[in-house]
């Protein structure tokens, strides 16, 4: 078999494994919705009982569309950062990327009562906080990015990720202590990461965000296979590195600030997703991950977000513990057998 | 018929400081031709690096110019110096899971569309890369999997697929030992002649590089000259260029003797 046409059946596999995902996802949740019926509240025409259709339309296909979003997003983003950084580590969590769009949102959810009225409430609106994580993740990435200058090695940049989530859950209890009981409830339902009760509305937003940030990639990506060969290598063979860099780092802003300002911190999806389909696709080339990354990623959120919340449980649980279940592992499995994963 | 490729004028090389430009070359007028095989040899900390750099655009001189094909290097765009000059680095090539061939597809960069797809003529270039580079053997295997030697021989492929006729490689022997250095010094011979490059790469195997070179770029603290090995042997220029007393050039074999 060639590998054209093994990346065609993996292809075929992963686009079955998304849909899969994507049903099961409609149809499991506190209350099991046969298929059928999931079916046909999707296309319009009427389900056996109208609050199947109601929960399918209001509540499970919303969240269903948020974790698409969110996986895709975020799995584009390991992408990007893992090249970039010519590190097999990097991503949105481990980077503290997230940590840095905590930090804007905590700002501005808890720090907005110590603004002038006008200004506070212009800050809380959705466009506020998205705009607040947006800064906060690229303010972080630019100082890890300062910081990789000076150490090359895996090791270090990884220390210094968990100092930036260090640094800013300090700042994080600070504002937490100043602020009121319902605005730090607020902030830390956020940080657990929920990907339930977005509005259409933020859904839209979500949306665009991803759209601009995927195509920002798409267009990085012969950038990113030179880069393979490292900085200089690719400017050697024509690669505009300062507007390439820039233009990478704009999408992994764009996207974990969007995604983590609606959805919370999602933790290692990003890391892990981008080492999966290289694993399957025995291949960097970024055409080929690109879209191997978008499926994958979508279809595992979806997953973890069917896990959060199985029939019978009376209970969701949070969905950044479940993503840290299935990502934290996959890490530990990295280091150990780095050398014939890479 | 071979011509003037790369010239350059009234160049000086070296870097600024606090205290005033450290001038390591200055005042030099050289043109480098199609079809040979130049080699650059110079004790260590002498400034071959920075030339080197600077020859390539990759740094900036601190006066003259350098002209590729009659352009400035420095005006032309990224994508058309890749089209004009390829590089062979020492620095290592970062962890990933790119086959040889896919490593060496990527030479073809420069004349790819937006989303670096090969065409036909591309696949070409790089059959015609692995064969002058006798690769074929290990193409489909993970660049991290060959030998140092055969890294080397992978190297110097995507930078023909590249197709420049002009190219330079930074050390490009050192880490290998002597059968694999001299299939280095062979192949670089072979692609002078046979596909009329102008090969520039620094060395620190002098005795290969009088024998294999058609032209050699001596430098030394004085001077950097350009010439044919032979006519640096007549010259003596070989036994000033270690300032160490219990090494000699004997210009007979043209070697270097520890005393």
């Amino acid at each position: 078999m060639t590998t054209t046409q093994r990346h065609r059946n993996l292809f075929i596999g992963l686009g079955v494994f998304f849909l899969l995902a994507l049903l099961t996802n409609l149809a499991l949740g506190q209350v099991a919705i046969p298929l059928k019926e999931v079916l046909k509240s999707l296309f319009g025409t009427t389900a056996e009982k109208s609050t199947w259709e109601y929960i399918i339309i209001h509540f499970r296909l919303p969240k269903a569309l948020t974790a698409i979003i969110v996986g895709m997003g975020l799995s584009t983003c390991g992408l990007l950062m893992q090249t970039l950084f010519r590190n097999p580590l990097a991503g949105p969590y481990v980077l503290g990327l997230s940590s840095g769009s905590s930090l804007g949102v905590a700002f501005v959810i808890m720090g907005a009562t110590l603004l002038p009225a006008a200004i506070g409430s212009l800050l809380i609106s959705p466009y506020g906080i998205v705009i607040a994580s947006c800064l906060g993740s690229f303010a972080v990435l630019l100082l890890v990015l300062i910081v990789a200058r000076k150490l090359r090695d895996t090791a270090g940049l990884l220390i210094v990720g968990l100092m930036f989530g260090s640094f800013t859950s300090a700042i994080v209890s600070i504002l937490s202590y100043f602020s009121s009981a319902e605005q730090l409830q607020r902030f830390t339902f956020w940080s657990m990461g929920n990907i339930g009760n977005l509005s259409y509305g933020s859904i839209a937003i979500l949306a665009t965000c991803l759209f601009i940030g995927l195509l920002i990639s798409l267009f990085s990506i012969k950038a990113l296979d030179g880069l393979l060969l490292g900085e200089n290598y690719a400017a050697s063979m024509g690669i505009p590195i300062r507007r390439s860099r820039l233009l990478i780092i704009t999408a992994t802003c764009l996207l974990s600030g969007s995604i983590t300002a609606f959805a919370g911190p999602i933790a290692f999806l990003g890391l892990a997703v981008p080492h999966l389909a290289k694993l399957l696709f025995q291949t960097h080339n970024h055409r080929t991950l690109f879209g191997a990354t978008l499926l994958l990623g979508a279809g595992l959120m979806l997953c973890c977000d069917t896990v959060s919340q199985l029939p019978g449980f009376n209970f969701t649980l949070p969905i950044n513990a479940i993503t840290s279940l299935v990502g934290a592992p996959v890490v530990i499995w990295l280091m150990v057998r780095k050398k014939s994963l890479l | 018929m071979e011509k003037a490729l790369v010239t350059t004028s009234n160049l000086t090389v070296g870097y600024p400081t606090k205290n005033g430009d450290h001038v390591l070359a200055s005042g030099l007028h050289l043109t480098l031709q199609t079809g040979k095989l130049i080699s650059l040899v110079g004790p260590n900390g002498i400034g071959k690096s920075t030339l080197l750099r600077t020859l390539c655009g990759l740094q900036k001189p601190l006066s003259g110019e350098i002209f590729i094909n009659n352009q400035p290097i420095d005006k032309l765009l990224p994508e058309e110096r890749a089209q004009q000059l390829a590089l062979v680095l020492t620095e290592k090539i970062p962890m990933s899971n790119l086959t040889v061939y896919e490593l060496i597809a990527l030479g073809r960069q420069p004349y790819t569309n937006w989303l670096g797809q090969l065409t036909e003529a591309d696949k070409i270039q790089i059959a015609r890369a692995i064969e002058l580079t006798e690769v074929a053997d290990f193409q489909h295997r993970k660049h991290f999997e060959i030998s140092d030697g055969q890294l080397q021989r992978v190297l110097i492929a995507r930078a023909l697929a590249q197709d420049t006729p002009w190219m330079v490689l930074d050390e490009p022997t050192t880490h290998l030992d002597l059968v694999h250095k001299v299939s280095v010094f062979r192949l670089l011979k072979k692609l002078a002649t046979e596909t009329h490059k102008c090969i520039l790469f620094s060395t620190h195997d002098i005795d290969l590089a009088i024998q294999l070179s058609d032209e050699m770029l001596v430098m030394t603290h004085q001077q950097v000259i350009l010439d044919q090995p032979c006519n640096h042997i007549s010259s003596g220029v070989f036994s000033t260029l270690f300032q160490d007393e219990n090494i000699h050039f004997d210009p007979t074999t043209g070697r270097f003797i520890i005393a």
